[in-house]
């Protein structure tokens, strides 16, 4: 089928009264930034529904475009008709043989805008439908509950039928929303929960904890290639990684405290850190991939003596998922591979075989004071490697080697 | 005097190079944990990257130790535990036709489709063929024994019309060597050896779609998605690349000029004893022909004592004294079918040797 135009309506931010222009403009920018290469599309937009001309390009590519836009509710590929009832049917007839298989019902759905048209919706679903029906076999008409509408638009710009209507990823326009810090292990959660934030129009940056020689450079190479994946989300292709030394505050905790609180320290140490980074950039909140109760420093107790180190909120979009409902969203947005390869992370080096489930902020305050790593921390941060990604060049952290062939 | 580079190529001597240099610099084994493994590694992913460029593809890729081993692996792999019907033709290499073989023995439905005089499928018995019960299609892109070509675009068109039904290609005798008129992104699985252009030998390719549920059918470490587990030579992968590479580049140019030599063959060769097995629309590379009366194998040490090298069937069956499977399939002649020698043309191949051969061919 030779489709003429993609028809894309907005996602959520419709709900949106005052911001919706901007909102509206960001979204718009993003979807022509994604397609910035296919130099023959062409753009149209409205106050509710913005079109490509597709002009000879593959809709195909458009379409896996648009899947990593956020913001975006719907689209659907749809041929450019003359408003005349015999020549609508006769595209129309076309495009359902082209969707079905075997036996099925429809409706016809009008949508006329253009009230030039001397007719009515209903009229106009009527007589289309009634050229259509004798053409198709096994075609049944099903207004409550039909298998596929065939919708027609009727726009002063032009005519439009389509079909299909093809879900988008939802959510906010990326970047709309401000600035989050997302907490990176290398896990299967945190991609999850940086895509999820993405798609709320939080602009990221990700910061991983960095123990050599406890984790390896494939433990930070797999950090590297997840957010490559969760960057084709973002508005300009790219996502910052902060690697943070950290290897000294680990070791001064293993060294002085007792170990049963090792898990807590360290999470409080990172909490600092992150929180310093907050206030350093201009960023408004912290992101992390934990979920109630799966590990011991996921407890509501933990995430409480946890939480103390920092007033910024802490947004744990997969805090109330089941694993199988987060090894979905992974595998979905293409992280779970890269999730489960088998390399040490920072949170899996020196964890104590009975590490305390509900910990007493007093008692784990005692033990922070042994530690004493303040100066360690300042340390971190002050010797903070910085990696731009994006998610057309794959970053490598080995000093790898290429052989020309 | 070489005329069997479609039995095998002699290997390039830049591809051979860079095997030595390979095996001294990364022999680390690419899933070992340090820096030399996650150096070959690289190295690996980087190679599997261009072979992808210069196909056009996203399949995922195997490496196998030969194209036999790769097309048993896709054909098992997408029929272990399915029950259905499966077609091939009646001219695969053995490697396919085999498998199917042993398949039909085991109960899956088989149907050979039949080639006309041409060594061409009927893409109207494919259609007929076709339905939801079809797993899996095999056909050979080029026919190794007379170069015939099979419409892969129409026959993919036909396929991907059922969902369920596997699109597997033998491309071995095509790849570098004929101008593809499908996309190789739009095969479900196909075949190719590095071998028959130029690359050393004991490496082949399976490369297939990611959505595809490939079945493994070795049980081993999860090494190459476990389809073949096990160590494998890095090096022979990375031949198997430049060598896909540098042939594929120079596809037309070497086309161009191995035409004009089959062109001269085809127009010297006068001697009334011979039919010609290949015509006009078969692969330039391949020259098949007969010689009704005079056994195939004798036809075959008749040049050898000229210095002259042919093949008799294809390679992988050249040793049984049974008609050609192909070329009795296009001329239900027997006798045809045992006289027949393969006559084989590479780039390297000289004008010179091709006179010499149509010396002795007229002679005999």
């Amino acid at each position: 089928m030779q489709y003429d135009i993609i028809l894309i309506r907005y996602g959520e931010m419709t709900l949106k009264k005052k911001n919706y222009k901007q909102f509206l403009q960001k979204v718009n920018e993003n979807i022509k930034k994604k397609c910035a290469d296919l130099k023959d599309l062409k753009y149209f937009n409205t106050d509710y529904r913005f079109y490509i001309y597709l002009n000879g390009v593959d809709y195909n590519e458009v379409i896996n475009r648009l899947n990593t836009v956020v913001g975006l509710y719907s689209y659907s590929l749809c041929v450019s008709v003359e408003p005349d009832y015999d020549k609508i049917a006769l595209k129309a007839i076309e495009l359902i043989k082209g969707e079905i298989s075997g036996p099925t019902t429809f409706k016809v759905e009008t949508n006329r805008s253009n009230k030039e048209f001397p007719a009515t919706s209903i009229q106009i679903s009527q007589e289309v439908a009634k050229r259509v029906l004798p053409k198709v076999d096994g075609l049944k008409v099903d207004v409550h509950n039909p298998e596929i509408t065939l919708n027609i638009d009727l726009r002063s710009e032009g005519t439009y039928i389509f079909v299909k209507e093809i879900k988008g990823l939802g959510g906010y326009p990326s970047g709309i929303q401000g600035k989050g810090l997302l907490m990176m292990s290398g896990g299967i959660d945190s991609p999850v929960a940086g895509f999820l934030t993405i798609k709320k129009g939080v602009d990221l940056t990700a910061i991983h904890y960095y123990s050599p020689p406890y984790t390896s450079l494939n433990a930070l190479q797999k950090v590297v290639d997840l957010l490559e994946k969760l960057a084709v989300y973002t508005s300009n292709g790219k996502i910052r990684l902060l690697v943070v030394p950290f290897t000294k505050v680990q070791d001064r905790i293993h060294e002085k405290a007792n170990q049963i609180y090792m898990v807590t320290l360290m999470r409080r140490a990172m909490y600092k850190i992150a929180d310093k980074i907050c206030a350093r950039d201009g960023i408004s909140i912290i992101v992390n991939g934990e979920s109630i109760g799966q590990v011991a420093s996921q407890t509501l107790e933990s995430m409480v003596v946890v939480n103390e180190v920092t007033n910024k909120p802490i947004i744990r979009p997969v805090a109330t998922y089941d694993k199988e409902e987060i090894i979905a969203v992974s595998r979905k947005i293409g992280t779970y591979d890269i999730s489960i390869r088998p390399y040490e992370d920072c949170c899996t080096v020196f964890v104590p075989e009975h590490p305390v489930i509900k910990p007493d902020l007093e008692k784990v305050k005692i033990e922070e004071e042994k530690c004493d790593f303040d100066d360690l921390i300042e340390e971190a941060v002050r010797n903070i490697e910085v990696i731009t990604l994006n998610y057309k060049d794959k970053y490598s952290v080995f000093d790898d080697d290429t052989i020309d062939i | 005097m070489y005329f069997d580079y479609t039995a095998t190529t002699p290997i390039d001597n830049e591809v051979l190079d860079l095997y030595v240099t390979i095996q001294k610099k990364y022999y680390a084994n690419t899933t070992s944990l340090h820096l030399l493994g996650q150096k070959a590694n690289n190295i690996y992913e980087q190679m599997k990257k261009e072979i992808r460029n210069v196909l056009g593809i996203n399949h995922e890729l195997i490496f196998t130790s030969n194209a036999t081993e790769a097309n048993n692996l896709a054909i098992l792999g997408v029929l272990e535990n399915k029950v259905g019907k499966i077609i091939t033709t009646e001219i695969e290499h053995p490697s396919v036709f085999n498998v199917y073989k042993e398949l039909e023995n085991r109960g899956y439905e088989v149907v050979y489709l039949k080639v006309n005089s041409e060594g061409i499928i009927d893409l109207n018995q494919l259609e007929e063929e076709m339905n939801n019960n079809v797993l899996l299609v095999s056909v050979m892109w080029v026919n190794n024994i007379i170069g015939s070509i099979q419409p892969i675009k129409d026959i993919i068109r036909i396929v991907s019309k059922y969902p369920k039904a596997k699109l597997h290609i033998d491309a071995v005798q095509g790849i570098t060597k004929i101008k593809p008129d499908f996309k190789f992104e739009d095969i479900d699985l196909f075949t190719m050896s590095a071998h028959k252009f130029y690359g050393p030998k004991g490496i082949g390719v399976l490369a297939y779609k990611k959505n595809i549920d490939l079945k493994k059918r070795l049980f081993g470490s999860n090494s190459q998605n476990g389809i073949k587990p096990g160590t494998f030579d890095l090096a022979l992968v990375a031949c198997c690349a430049k060598a896909l590479k540098k042939y594929n580049n120079n596809l037309d140019k070497h086309f161009d000029y191995v035409k004009r030599l089959n062109d001269y063959l085809i127009k010297e060769i006068k001697n009334d004893k011979i039919v010609f097995n290949s015509n006009e629309n078969c692969s330039p590379y391949i020259l098949n022909l007969s010689i009704p009366g005079i056994n195939g194998e004798t036809l075959v040490h008749t040049l050898e004592a000229n210095d002259i090298y042919v093949s008799t069937g294809s390679s992988c069956s050249s040793k049984l004294a049974k008609p050609e499977k192909t070329i009795y399939a296009i001329s239900k002649d027997e006798s045809r079918a045992r006289s027949v020698i393969r006559i084989s043309l590479s780039y390297l191949t000289t004008i010179d040797e091709v006179k010499e051969l149509v010396r002795v061919l007229n002679n005999l």
